[in-house]
C-alpha cells in the first residue's frame, strides 16, 4: 500500500502558517548512520533530566552514538496556586527533559507519543542540521513512535520544540526544552548546574483565576500573556523548590526561552553574571547584569556566589515578575563576608526638614 | 452452555441507526484546496445522528468476521484496531454505547458500505459541524470557537452523553473523538499525484496546496492536521466515525 497524499496536507498547513514546510516524510527505515555507528562503539543511552536538573557532563574525549528517548505526554498540571492547565509536554514536564550530548555525536532520536495524547506531535531541535530540524521525521501519531538520526555538528545550547500545526498553540502549551551540545573539550567545571526556561502562557481566565484554565487564542495572537513563568508554573523555583548553592560555589544556569511570544530580559537580583555565553553560542561576554534571551533561544550563564542570600531570578521586564509570575529563587547559604556585602549597617532618621539654615 | 453459544453466534441487537436529512447549501469552508477558494455547494445528504457505537460496530464485526481484530489483515488495520474491546468480537459492556474508536479508515469505509452508506466527505462534515445547538453556522462566535480547541479530548463540548444536538439535530460532532471523513486522504487531489521526496511535493503544494480562509480557526486546523497524519490503516483511541448517505 502506498502512502497517500494526505501528508501534503500537513505541508500545506505548515505553509499556510508561514512555517518552513518540511520536504519529505522519511518513509525509508534504512538507517544511513548504521555503518558509521560501528566506529562509535556501543550506543550510549542519553540521561534525561526534568527541570531544574541538568544531566552530568558527558566527560567523553571522543564522539559516540547516543540514543535519546523522549515521550510526548499531554497532562493537566498546576500553573499557579489553585490554577491548572492542560499542558502538552516533552517528557511530562515544562520545559521538557534536558538533553546533553557532545559535538560530533551521532544522535539517534526516538520520539514517542503517548497513547492518550489527543493529536500527533513532532519535534524540531535547533541543534539539528537538516530539514525541519527533525520535525518531518518525527511526525508521530498518538500511540506511535518515530526515529531519526542526526550528527550534532555545532556546539551550543539549543531550544527544541514541537512544530505540529498549529505550532504556536503547541509551544504555548509547553512543548519546548533545551538540548546542550558540549564542545569537544566540555564546558568548564562548575559546582552547580541548573536548567531554567521561561515561557509565556495564555489562559481565558485572568491571572490567578482558579480552576482548569483553557488556552486563549485571542490573547496569544495579541501577545498578552496571562502568565510569564520560569519552568512552567508559578512557584516552580521558590520555597522548597528554590535553586541552591553554597557561598563560594560556581553556578551555571542553562537558560532558555520557549516563548511563544515574549523575549526575556533575564536578570538575577543581587548577582552579576561573570560570563554569559550570549544566545547559547560559543563566545562569552563578561560582567553582565541582564541578558536578553530571545524566544526560541538561550543563554549560558556562569557566576560565583560570593555571599549568602536569596538571589531572585526575574525577567527584568519587571511587571511580569510582579503580575505574571516570572520569579525564581537561588538560595545561597554559607558564611557572610562583610568585605563583600555588609547588609544594613544603620538606619536612622534624617535631621528635621524645614527650618534649616540653607 | 446453550446460552453461551447463542451469545456467541447471534449478533447483538443494534437498532437501526438514525439518519438526519441535511439540506445542502452554499458553504465557505475554512480550508482551501485544489484551486478552490473555499466556496462550495454542499448537496443534500443524510448523516447519522450519532457516531457509530461499539455496539453497532460489534454487529458489523459479527456479520463480517473478516473485520475481527484477530482476522483483519495488517494492510487494513494497525495493531491498535479494536484494542479497547474485551474480546475480538465484543466491546466492554460499559463501553457499548460509546463511539467506536480504534477503527481504521478501511474498516469505517467497509462498515458504511455494509449499511448502504458511505463516509461523509470533509465538506459535508465541516458543513454540519459548523453548527452549534442554535445556529447552523456558529463559526464566527469566538467563544464557541475556543471551546472547540478541546475537540478530541474529554473536555470537548460534545463529550458528555447528554450534550445537546446541534441545529441540525446531529450529536457528538465535537466530541471526545475525532471522526474519519471519506476523502481525508484526497483533499489535495488524487493520491497518485504524490510527488517524490525530492521537492515535487513542495511544487505540488505550491501549485494547488491547501490553505486557510480563516487562520484563527484552530479547531479545524487541529482536526485537519490530525487527519493529515493518518494512514488509512491507522487507528487511534480518539478517532471514530459516522456514515452518510447521498440523496438524489
Amino acid at each position: 500500500m502506498s502512502r497517500v497524499s494526505h501528508h501534503l496536507l500537513f505541508y500545506a498547513l505548515a505553509g499556510a502558517l508561514g512555517i518552513g514546510a518540511p520536504v519529505a516524510i522519511a518513509a525509508s527505515s534504512h538507517d544511513a548512520a548504521t555503518d558509521k555507528a560501528a566506529a562509535l562503539g556501543e550506543p550510549i543511552k542519553a540521561v534525561l533530566t526534568a527541570p531544574p536538573l541538568v544531566p552530568p557532563p558527558t566527560n567523553r574525549t571522543a564522539p559516540a552514538k547516543v540514543v535519546v528517548e523522549l515521550e510526548v505526554v499531554e497532562k493537566e498540571m498546576p500553573i499557579s496556586t489553585g490554577v491548572t492547565y492542560n499542558f502538552w509536554t516533552f517528557g511530562g514536564t515544562v520545559p521538557g527533559s534536558f538533553i546533553r550530548v557532545r559535538q560530533g555525536d551521532t544522535v539517534e532520536f526516538n520520539l514517542k507519543n503517548a497513547h492518550d495524547s489527543h493529536m500527533p506531535h513532532n519535534i524540531d531541535l535547533h541543534a539539528v542540521t537538516g530539514t525541519g530540524g527533525g520535525a518531518e521525521a518525527t511526525f508521530t501519531l498518538p500511540g506511535h513512535q518515530t526515529k531519526f538520526t542526526f550528527k550534532a555538528m555545532n556546539p551550543g545550547l539549543y531550544v527544541y520544540h514541537c512544530a505540529m500545526p498549529p505550532v504556536g498553540m503547541h509551544i504555548a502549551n509547553g512543548m519546548y526544552g533545551l538540548i546542550l551540545v558540549e564542545p569537544p573539550q566540555g564546558l568548564p567545571k562548575v559546582d552547580k548546574e541548573y536548567y531554567v526556561m521561561q515561557g509565556d502562557f495564555y489562559t481565558e481566565g485572568k491571572y490567578g483565576e482558579p480552576g482548569l484554565q483553557p488556552f486563549s487564542l485571542e490573547k496569544a495572537i495579541d501577545e498578552h500573556p496571562t502568565y510569564v513563568l520560569f519552568n512552567g508554573a508559578e512557584g516552580s523555583l521558590t520555597g522548597d523548590k528554590a535553586l541552591s548553592a553554597h557561598a563560594g560555589e560556581t553556578v551555571r544556569l542553562f537558560v532558555g526561552n520557549g516563548g511563544p511570544n515574549l523575549v526575556s530580559s533575564f536578570h538575577v537580583i543581587g548577582e552579576i553574571f561573570d560570563k554569559v555565553y550570549t544566545e547559547g553560542g560559543s563566545k562569552y561576554q563578561e560582567n553582565v547584569q541582564t541578558t536578553l534571551v530571545p524566544a526560541g533561544g538561550s543563554a549560558m550563564i556562569e557566576f560565583k556566589t560570593d555571599v549568602p542570600g536569596n538571589y531572585i531570578l526575574v525577567d527584568h521586564s519587571i511587571f511580569r515578575t510582579f503580575h505574571k509570575g516570572t520569579l525564581g529563587i537561588l538560595k545561597v547559604d554559607g558564611e557572610k563576608d562583610a568585605s563583600v556585602y555588609t547588609g544594613q549597617q544603620s538606619s536612622m532618621e534624617l535631621p528635621p526638614a524645614g527650618k534649616s539654615g540653607h | 452452555m446453550l446460552g453461551l453459544v447463542l451469545l456467541a453466534t447471534s449478533p447483538p441487537a443494534a437498532p437501526a441507526a438514525t439518519y438526519v436529512e441535511i439540506a445542502g447549501g452554499a458553504f465557505r469552508s475554512t480550508i482551501r484546496y485544489e484551486g478552490n477558494d473555499g466556496n462550495s455547494a454542499v448537496a443534500n445528504f443524510a448523516l447519522m445522528q450519532h457516531a457509530v457505537s461499539n455496539r453497532e460496530f460489534q454487529a458489523f464485526v459479527m456479520q463480517h468476521p473478516q473485520w475481527r481484530r484477530d482476522r483483519v489483515p495488517a494492510l487494513f488495520a494497525d495493531s491498535g484496531y479494536l484494542s479497547h474491546w474485551q474480546a475480538a468480537d465484543a466491546p466492554d459492556p460499559l463501553d457499548a454505547d460509546a463511539p467506536a474508536i480504534h477503527v481504521s479508515w478501511f474498516a469505517a469505509d467497509a462498515y458504511c458500505k455494509a449499511q448502504q452508506a458511505r463516509l461523509p466527505d470533509w465538506a459535508e462534515w465541516e458543513y454540519v459541524a459548523a453548527a452549534d445547538p442554535l445556529r447552523r453556522d456558529a463559526r464566527d462566535d469566538p467563544t464557541r470557537r475556543s471551546r472547540l480547541f478541546a475537540d478530541g479530548t474529554p473536555h470537548a463540548v460534545d463529550a458528555g452523553r447528554d450534550a445537546p444536538g446541534n441545529a441540525y439535530g446531529i450529536h457528538g460532532l465535537h466530541g471526545a473523538s475525532w471522526e474519519w471523513v471519506g476523502d481525508f486522504s484526497t483533499l489535495l487531489g488524487d493520491s497518485d499525484k504524490r510527488g517524490g521526496d525530492d521537492g515535487d511535493r513542495l511544487q505540488f503544494c505550491g501549485a494547488t496546496g491547501l490553505s486557510f480562509n480563516n487562520r484563527d480557526d484552530y479547531a479545524v486546523l487541529k482536526r485537519v492536521a490530525l487527519l493529515s497524519a493518518m494512514q488509512p490503516r491507522s487507528t487511534l483511541g480518539n478517532l471514530g466515525f459516522r456514515c452518510a448517505r447521498s440523496r438524489p
